[in-house]
């Protein structure tokens, strides 16, 4: 039960899941595995990646974050209208950035200070994000994005997109911070027991508003990617993500339970519902059957899920 | 997990049998499904069918970004050509300038995107055109009305430029009414809040002589304020409130025959549909084809309604 195939199974429970969708969709579309579709649909999912980088933190203290989407939009059009009035793109980044900031300091601190519920304390930032995206834009995408933010869109390296490329170099960053800093030893400690947590000494106020925090500045990033995959800034552009964002993570096979994930898995989560809607489209599938079928092999994907970790718990 | 993979590979193949004919191969890219979309795209269906084209339909469910993808996988898949109806003006024409560059041909319909430099040929609706129909109509009912008419406007989406245009054309065929008092209702094509507003501008003003509704499906929650006031009074009778609607749903059919609205401007889906695919054949045969080509809408009332059902999408 040791062999090194089994314990990568047990660690990425997606992985057999990708492998069968990439066979299937290959042999049925000719498209799949031009350079050209790999390259669209790595760049089309460069904002999930991002936003599910920080999902991954608040999931693995225990925790969940339903404002990520809506915070995505709200950066979005303040740093589009801040770019449409001065034409400076590292003001626009930094806006971005800081408006995510924001929204993750207010989550962090009435989380882990003032010990309200995630759920419920989300849920509000993500109402107040989606309403001030929908005041400041008058409900229509911001124009005027300067036009090295668009070039950027385009850009690519070895058919890798740049979008994309930015994604992994967060994952690279937050995958070391999780796995080689006390920091990221004490995420996974509170997440799996706070109370061991707390008399081992951790700090686990900081430590949960610094989930938050987190979450905040990737979903502010993942804004301002939106803008340059995009070509403008739209107030509803996160509206459709949170349930993909945590689809993501989940299936990646991070628990929502706490303690137990890694960014690693989230990025093979993001592979595998991008996979599965881009194929889809490419087999022509007509869009309400595509959401059957992505249900029901999310239902596989849980329990590929359960079956492998229920074994490593044996 | 082979059974697994035998499911999907059934699925795929049942589903992708047609799709490798050879011949000409339109992308249809469509913002969301609603009753009068789903109806100009029978009609792109329809006419490519009788050409012989294939059609490789995505919907975006009303997400741009899916769109987006959509649009690129589109050109992945080396359609022919593009017929997009967008989620958003602002947000596709990234994903179109990559179609242009692949240099496939770019027909918007239903909603036009004025402002992109890659679509070829637009149709859709001649909302002013359908919006002036119903204010004639309205302004020869209620000729010679002493005092103040006032008149309800069921307005639909401000960012919407067919909503915008109907209203800009009721209101040209209002024009020579004189003492006209207009009620806007703001009602971002939402029944609830057209139900909501009627009711709201009935209480302030109980003597409105006319309703005019930017889509016939308000109407059911316009007879539901009607009928709560006892007004619902016939045709050419005291006391009858002038309703009218643009679409041509079954909601408005319905409402016209029973003789709770006045009459219904019927929009030409079908024909939108079909012009849709003519222009995309004429773009691929090298002709030149107009930018901007709008279908006017016809007017049924009562007595025109059901005998001209075949003719109105929504009683068929």
């Amino acid at each position: 039960m040791t062999s090194p195939t089994l314990a990568s199974l047990k660690t990425y429970p997606a992985i057999p899941i990708i492998a069968a969708l990439a066979v299937a969709f290959s042999l049925f579309s000719p498209y799949f595995l031009t350079s050209g579709n790999i390259e669209a649909m790595l760049g089309a999912n460069a904002v999930v990646l991002i936003a599910a980088i920080g999902m991954t933190f608040v999931f693995l203290t225990g925790g969940i974050d339903l404002s990520i989407s809506t915070v995505i939009s709200a950066s979005a059009v303040i740093s589009g209208l801040v770019m449409a009035q001065t034409d400076n793109v590292p003001l626009g980044i930094g806006t971005a950035i800081a408006v995510g900031t924001i929204f993750g300091a207010v989550n962090g601190v009435l989380i882990g200070y003032f010990k309200l519920t995630p759920f419920i304390t989300t849920m509000a930032t993500q109402l107040i994000a989606r309403g001030i995206a929908f005041v400041l834009s008058q409900g229509i995408a911001v124009k005027g994005t300067p036009y090295w933010v668009l070039d950027f869109g385009f850009m690519s390296w070895f058919g890798i997109p740049a979008v994309t490329l930015v994604g992994l170099g967060l994952v690279i960053l937050s995958a070391a911070a999780l796995g080689m800093t006390t920091w990221g030893r004490q995420v996974m400690l509170v997440g799996s027991n706070p109370n061991a947590a707390r008399y081992t000494g951790i700090n686990v106020r900081f430590i949960e508003f610094s989930v938050y925090l987190l979450a905040g500045v990737l979903a502010g990033i993942a804004g301002f990617i939106s803008i340059a995959n995009l070509g403008n800034a739209i107030p509803g552009v996160g509206d459709t993500l949170l349930l993909m964002i945590i689809g993501a993570v989940v299936l990646g096979g991070t628990a929502m339970t706490g303690g137990e994930g890694s960014v690693e898995r989230t990025v093979l989560g993001v592979l595998l519902l991008a996979i599965l809607t881009n194929g889809l489209n490419l087999v022509g599938i007509p869009f309400y059957d595509q959401l059957i079928i992505q249900g029901i092999l999310i239902f596989v994907g849980a329990w590929l899920a359960m079956k492998f970790s229920g074994q490593r718990n044996a | 997990m082979k059974k697994f993979l035998g499911a999907i590979a059934t699925t795929a193949m049942l589903m992708t049998s047609a799709a490798w004919a050879e011949g000409v191969k339109i992308g249809l890219s469509v913002d969301q499904l609603f009753e009068s979309r789903v109806a100009v795209n029978n009609g792109i269906k329809a006419e490519a069918a009788d050409r012989g084209f294939e059609v490789v339909e995505v919907v975006a469910d009303g997400d741009a970004q899916q769109q987006n993808a959509q649009i690129q996988s589109l050109i992945t898949q080396e359609v022919d050509a593009i017929l997009v109806c967008a989620v958003d003006q602002n947000t596709i024409e990234r994903a179109l300038m990559a179609a242009k560059k692949a240099n496939i041909p770019v027909v918007a319909y239903d909603r036009d995107l004025p402002d992109s430099r890659v679509v070829q040929a637009f149709v859709g609706p001649d909302s002013t055109w359908d919006g002036r129909m119903a204010g004639e109509y309205t302004a020869k009912a209620l000729e010679g009305v002493e005092g103040d008419i006032a008149i309800v406007e069921l307005i639909g989406a401000l960012n919407d430029q067919n909503g915008i245009d109907r209203s800009k054309g009721f209101r040209e065929g209002i024009a020579n009414l004189e003492n006209v008092k207009l009620i806007e209702v703001p009602t971002d094509w939402d029944s609830a809040r057209a139900l909501a507003g009627t009711q709201n501008a009935f209480q302030a003003n109980p003597d409105i002589k006319a309703v005019f509704a930017a889509t016939d499906t308000h109407i059911p929650g316009v007879e539901t304020v009607l009928a709560d006031l006892g007004k619902i009074v016939p045709v050419g009778e005291e006391g009858h409130v002038v309703v009218t609607g643009v679409n041509g749903s079954n909601d408005g059919y319905q409402a016209v025959v029973k003789g709770v609205a006045d009459g219904f401007v019927v929009m030409g889906t079908e024909a939108t549909g079909r012009k849709a695919v003519e222009l995309v054949a004429d773009i691929l045969d090298g002709k030149d084809v107009e930018r901007t080509n709008v279908i006017p809408g016809d007017f049924y009332t009562a007595e025109t309604a059901e005998a001209n059902k075949d003719k109105i999408w929504g009683a068929k």
